[in-house]
């Protein structure tokens, strides 16, 4: 065999080689880019999870008594006391519009779901739209509802195309 | 066999291998999804929550070991779990005395990472304080 020949065989397969890794790190570069992506949507969607749950389990809302005109809430709080809730804003949260709650739980341009729920499981209300997408993130803290233990649950869900 | 050629083929070889598992290993970096994980700062968030629940359904005033441990075995996350400690004391002439001990929940491990908490609780009888007593919890994952 001609050594030019021998040459350009090397050639090609390192060539190939490089064309492979080439492609790889492309492929690699744009699965990163876009796992960091979702992972700081998901950070950023659970950090609003927690901060719309702590609002609701530890604050009365503006004004305090929101529950008696639901449409003059400014900032929405189940709390009686810490961690105990009223029953009137319990039953008062389900007739805020949707994308006043929305606002009003600082989810910003997410979707969101209230759901407080006895210990057993059974419904006491809920909030918003049932999460319906590929990225949900539920945050849930117990608290006392009628001298009995309650979970509030926030679920901050969206689907991205 | 032309010298040459074969160590530029090797080169590459090499420098693709060590490439490869560079981007490996940070794609697996990356895959590792922290979102939920349960920091020491929510687990004692969650253990704060247990106690405020005791103290508001009225289980932690009543000293009710079984109502106290239905309330912590069901309010506490799936994923952790959760041991309290109420130790009572009587005002002796301006002076503290420790009087009872009570336990609820499992040993805590020592292990690994606890996150703990307290709150502090008074029990009355005939109109005055009986007991000041003062809840201590662990919350750890499980």
């Amino acid at each position: 065999m001609a050594k030019g020949q021998i040459i350009a065989g090397d050639y090609i397969v390192a060539a190939s080689v490089i064309s492979l890794l080439f492609a790889s790190s492309v492929i690699m570069w744009w699965k990163v880019n876009y796992q960091i992506q979702q992972d700081f949507m998901l950070s950023e969607m659970k950090a609003q999870a927690d901060s719309a749950l702590k609002l609701l389990i530890r604050s009365p809302g503006t004004p305090l008594n929101w529950s008696k005109e639901v449409s003059n809430v400014s900032a929405l709080g189940l709390a009686k006391t810490d961690r105990v809730l009223s029953q009137a804003k319990v039953n008062a949260i389900k007739t805020i519009e949707y994308d006043r709650l929305r606002n009003l739980l600082g989810v910003g341009g997410h979707h969101v779901y209230v759901k407080v729920s006895a210990v057993g499981g059974s419904l006491v209300t809920e909030a918003g739209q049932l999460p319906d997408g590929q990225f949900v993130v539920n945050s849930r803290r117990a608290s006392v509802l009628d001298g009995k233990p309650v979970f509030v649950d926030v679920s901050v869900w969206d689907r991205v195309d | 066999m032309d010298g040459r050629g074969l160590v530029f083929t090797l080169d590459a070889l090499v420098a693709a291998s060590l490439v490869f598992l560079v981007l490996a290993y940070v794609n697996g970096m990356v895959g590792e999804n922290n979102v939920g994980d349960w920091s020491g700062t929510r687990m004692l968030e969650s253990g704060y929550d247990t106690a405020d629940v005791l103290y508001n359904t009225g289980a932690l005033q009543a000293m009710n070991v079984s109502w106290m441990e239905r309330i912590v075995n069901s309010t506490t996350p799936p994923n952790t779990a959760m041991s309290m400690r109420i130790l009572s004391y009587t005002n002796s002439s301006g002076q503290m005395m420790q009087s009872n001990t009570m336990n609820i929940g499992p040993p805590v491990p020592d292990s690994q990472a606890v996150a703990y908490g307290k709150r502090t609780f008074l029990t009355f009888k005939d109109g005055g304080v009986e007991y000041y007593n003062v809840a201590e919890f662990w919350v750890w994952s499980k």
